[in-house]
């Protein structure tokens, strides 16, 4: 016998109270007012009767009703060895590496061999995982919907991501010693974006199924006006030869043959002119991946992505030189044209005027009024991308009139400081950073003088800090705007970050983590939070809802395999929390049981008998 | 403990009276009732020195009324005697803490004594008797003497309505000093629930015999004090004492009646050997059947 909230014992100690109350109860009773007391006589029997228990049956039930009450709160259950066996989770492998031919059969019949060999009253669970997971069947002794439910399994359109089905694994079986059986063709990049961990009360088999096969892919599709550029990679062993088509718009398509050796890439051009719209390349290869042989590109109508460098007057549009500079050099790229204006004065500022916009910097703000520029923030709240460089022309507590409002604080400013170093990730991870490669170190390398004294708080988080570990770099996201701030300038004044090799690329991955590649003309599928657009295709889900192109993640098709011992190594195997596999366990079985149930159900039924009981008893007569 | 007059009755119940408004108004209802039922005045004066006319009332006596004046003016007018107005009454109610007492949801004893002495102070007043008024517990609390002069009436309804439970009862204290205080020979009425020192009371009334004084006991008691209705077992705490007494109401009932009975028969023999009228008031029944029940035993008027 055990309870999970044994606090709640010590209301045992109220059933004193009734007893106290039966031995005492003539004692409290308040003596009746009388004027011909002279005339009675006393009896001494009525005093021994005072300490005995009147109503044993009253007194009985009360106190039945107060242990009842604390007992039930303090949930019991009684300590069984359980007869439930340990549960089983199934995870299966659904990325599109999956749709080679018959990889995924055998994965299903994989999976299903598993559960043939369960006793039949053994818990099952079954997981679906690529870049996302999807709990297909929850925990349940009914095999024969697990199995309904795998043979519907269908490959998809992500990216084989390992640690989400095991964390997966691990809310499902909440504590329990269990099994993992993870189904997957084992591709080594699933564990590209971090590893997990699994206690070890865990028991993990891993099945790996499918064989490397030959296959050639669309690798990338370029469109400008002029051309589209069809990048075709043959990753298989042998030369393949087939046909690449291009669409547009799901019109008729262009059709031109390759021929191409193991392990080589080509362009396949298409000479232009092209309109705008959507294009499509696919190449015929029925023996490779099917989720790979097609790509999707948008070439946009209006000539470039607006980006829009804030000054506060004419004279400081020198200040938007480094920016304007390094987009025009991300601008050569055939799919990213970016065209910048330089607009000064409070009228910029205005929604209006930034309604074309899709990337403003705010550089300056020199002759600005504080509350012309409060209509940034509600730009951002409708939408708009905002990079505000705090700097010499940049007062920080005039942009913080802006920032304040998104968790971001700017104070201080001008006060030249040798310690403050470079530029240090937060974390690397960070889309912006993570772009950057190697050339993160140049960021590090860099020297800044001075800086604003950035805050961060609420939903905003720190991307980078400064060498002394004040925050340098934040970001701020609210619906569907975005606010990125920088502690020091883009103009060359407080720091020479303009001058590092890095900061083309850093002005481009921030523009790609604000817009979406290609100035928002492509998004990647992982990032696509609307369940309807989840596959290839132009979907509108780019800056300010803009079509997009939207297609699966090439790495995928990667056939660098690892073997189960090295998929197991990857994962931490910390030993399990005895205490929370004992209170885990408990409050099943207390769930299970429900004692307190009964306790209730009797602490009415108690109540009430006594309450007729009482209801029988005449009251003592009071006379006033 | 409900206490209701049996069956249909003319009489004003209790709870009727306790429901009017003012004393006066409550002492006018009863002695109207009162008067109604007699159809002639209980007072008659034997003097033949005129003293004044005065308007006809229902209940006086139709001999009374002057015809020659009726003749001239067609208005009914009674004439009054000198000694009508020298009757000299002083009236006495117990404030003790025992009077407060009430088991029902009529009067208290207190209650109703001050509704029986205001009855008796507007039926003697009306006659132009000198009515005075002694409020006491263990000693005289508020006194007014007796007097025939205007307001009289309202002093005396003022100070009975002030009139408040006090400590314990001492009666015979309360007697010796209204003893004190008496000029001539007249009426006492006592109304008390004599819940004292029973010799001691005896022989206050006694000296007031011996004064001359004609005196009357209404001895006020409640329901339960004669009956002890009580069910269960109880510790029983004596309203002027304090003392308290642990017992069981149905074991102890017939004791106490037997107690109380002897008692009361003690009072009744020792002050009708001391030539002192005797009523028993219980707070249960109507007021006017109360005095009604006392002149019918007076066997006379006054």
């Amino acid at each position: 016998m055990g309870f999970l909230a044994p606090i709640f014992l010590a209301g045992l100690a109220a059933v004193a109270v009734p007893i106290l109350l039966h031995l005492f109860r003539r004692e409290i009773a308040p003596p009746v007012p009388f004027t011909a007391v002279r005339f009675l006589q006393k009896r001494t029997i009525e005093r021994q009767e005072r300490r005995r228990i009147q109503d044993p049956w009253l007194l009985l039930l009360r106190v039945a009703a107060l242990s009842l009450l604390a007992l039930a709160f303090a949930r019991p259950y009684v300590r069984t060895e359980s007869t439930t066996r340990p549960p089983v989770v199934l995870a299966i492998d659904v990325s599109y590496s999956m749709g080679a031919p018959g990889r995924l059969a055998a994965a299903r019949a994989a999976a299903t061999a598993v559960l043939a060999q369960l006793p039949a009253d053994t818990p099952v669970s079954l997981v679906a995982f690529a870049d996302r997971v999807s709990v297909l069947a929850e925990t349940t002794t009914d095999h024969g919907a697990v199995r309904a439910q795998l043979a519907a399994v269908q490959a998809g359109h992500g990216t084989t991501r390992y640690a989400g089905p095991l964390e997966a694994a691990r809310g499902l079986l909440d504590g329990r010693p269990g099994r993992v059986v993870v189904v997957t063709d084992l591709q080594a990049r699933g564990w590209a974006r971090g590893t997990t961990s699994l206690p070890d009360n865990v028991e993990l088999d891993v099945l790996g199924v499918g064989a490397r096969i030959d296959n050639v892919l669309v690798r990338d599709l370029t469109v400008t006006r002029d051309q589209a550029r069809v990048v075709v990679s043959n990753a298989g062993q042998v030369p393949a030869r087939g046909t690449v088509t291009l669409s547009h718009e799901g019109g008729p398509a262009a059709t031109q043959t390759f021929t191409l050796d193991g392990g080589v890439s080509r362009d396949v051009v298409f000479a232009g002119p092209h309109g705008g719209g959507a294009y499509t390349a696919q190449v015929s290869d029925e023996a490779g991946f099917p989720g790979d042989n097609q790509r999707h590109a948008l070439l946009r109508d209006q000539a470039a992505t607006t980006i829009q460098v804030l000054v506060g007057d004419a004279v400081e549009r020198p200040l938007a030189l480094f920016v304007e500079r390094a987009f025009a050099a991300l601008g050569t790229e055939a799919d990213g044209a970016y065209a910048v204006q330089i607009a000064a004065g409070a009228p910029a500022l205005a929604s209006a005027a930034l309604a074309d916009a899709d990337l403003v910097f705010w550089l300056s703000a020199t002759g600005v009024d504080r509350r012309a520029v409060a209509t940034l923030e509600q730009w951002v709240r409708d939408g708009g991308r905002l990079v505000v460089a705090c700097g010499p022309s940049l007062d920080p507590r005039v942009a913080d009139v802006v920032t304040r409002p998104f968790g971001i604080t700017l104070s201080g400013g001008g006060t030249p400081s040798a310690s403050l170093g470079g530029l240090v990730a937060e974390d690397p991870r960070h889309p912006v950073l993570a772009g950057l490669g190697q050339a993160r170190q140049d960021l590090a390398r860099a020297t800044v003088s001075e800086a604003c004294d950035m805050g961060v708080t609420g939903s905003a988080s720190t991307v980078a800090r400064f060498g002394d570990g004040r925050p340098a770099l934040a970001e701020a996201r609210v619906g569907a705007g975005h606010l990125v701030v920088l502690a020091s300038d883009l103009g060359r004044r407080w720091n020479n970050l303009p001058v590092q090799a890095a900061f083309v690329p850093v002005m481009g991955e921030l523009a790609r983590h604000m817009l979406g590649d290609g100035a928002g003309a492509r998004v990647s599928l992982a990032s696509v939070e609307d369940a309807r657009y989840q596959r290839p295709g132009v979907w509108p889900v780019g800056p300010r809802a803009q079509r997009a192109a939207v297609n699966v993640d090439v790495a995928e098709s990667d056939q660098s395999v690892m073997t189960a011992d090295e998929f197991r190594q990857a994962i931490a195997r910390p030993p399990a929390d005895e205490a929370r596999v004992a209170r885990v366990r408990a409050t099943r079985l207390e769930r299970d049981q429900g004692w307190w149930r009964y306790g209730m159900a009797l602490l009415a039924v108690a109540l009430v008998a006594e309450s007729l009981i009482a209801r029988r008893t005449p009251a003592a007569e009071v006379v006033s | 403990m409900s206490l209701t007059v049996p069956g249909p009755s003319r009489f004003l119940s209790p709870e009727v009276v306790a429901g009017l408004g003012t004393l006066e108004l409550k002492a006018r209802t009863i002695v109207e009732g009162l008067l109604l039922g007699l159809h002639r005045s209980p007072f008659r004066g034997s003097s033949v020195e005129f003293a004044e006319y005065r308007q006809y009332m229902p209940g006086d006596d139709p001999a009374t009324v002057d015809w020659k004046v009726y003749a001239r003016s067609d208005r009914h007018y009674v004439k009054k005697f000198e000694h009508d107005t020298n009757v000299e009454v002083q009236l006495l109610v117990d404030i003790s803490a025992s009077m407060a007492y009430g088991s029902g949801p009529g009067m208290t004893k207190l209650q109703y004594a001050q509704c029986l002495t205001a009855a008796l102070a507007y039926l003697l007043t009306g006659q132009r008797d000198a009515v005075g008024l002694g409020l006491y517990d263990d000693q005289l609390r508020n006194y007014v003497p007796a007097a025939v002069k205007a307001g009289q009436l309202t002093r005396l309804l003022i100070a009975l309505d002030h009139a408040a439970p006090g400590a314990a009862s001492d009666t015979a204290t309360a007697l010796q000093q209204v003893r004190d205080r008496l000029r001539r020979r007249g009426l006492v009425v006592v109304c008390s629930d004599l819940l004292d020192d029973q010799a001691r009371v005896v022989e206050g009334l006694r000296l007031l015999r011996a004064r001359g004084m004609e005196v009357v006991v209404f001895h006020v008691l409640d329901e339960a004090e004669l009956t002890f209705p009580f069910e269960q077992a109880g510790t029983f705490r004596d309203v002027e004492t304090g003392e308290q007494v642990l017992t069981h109401g149905p074991s102890a009932r017939q004791a106490y009646l037997d107690a109380v009975g002897a008692w009361r028969a003690t009072y009744v023999t020792e002050l009708r050997a001391a030539g002192v009228d005797y009523q028993l008031a219980r707070t249960g029944e109507p007021l006017d059947l109360t005095l009604l029940g006392w002149l019918g035993s007076r066997g006379r008027t006054l």
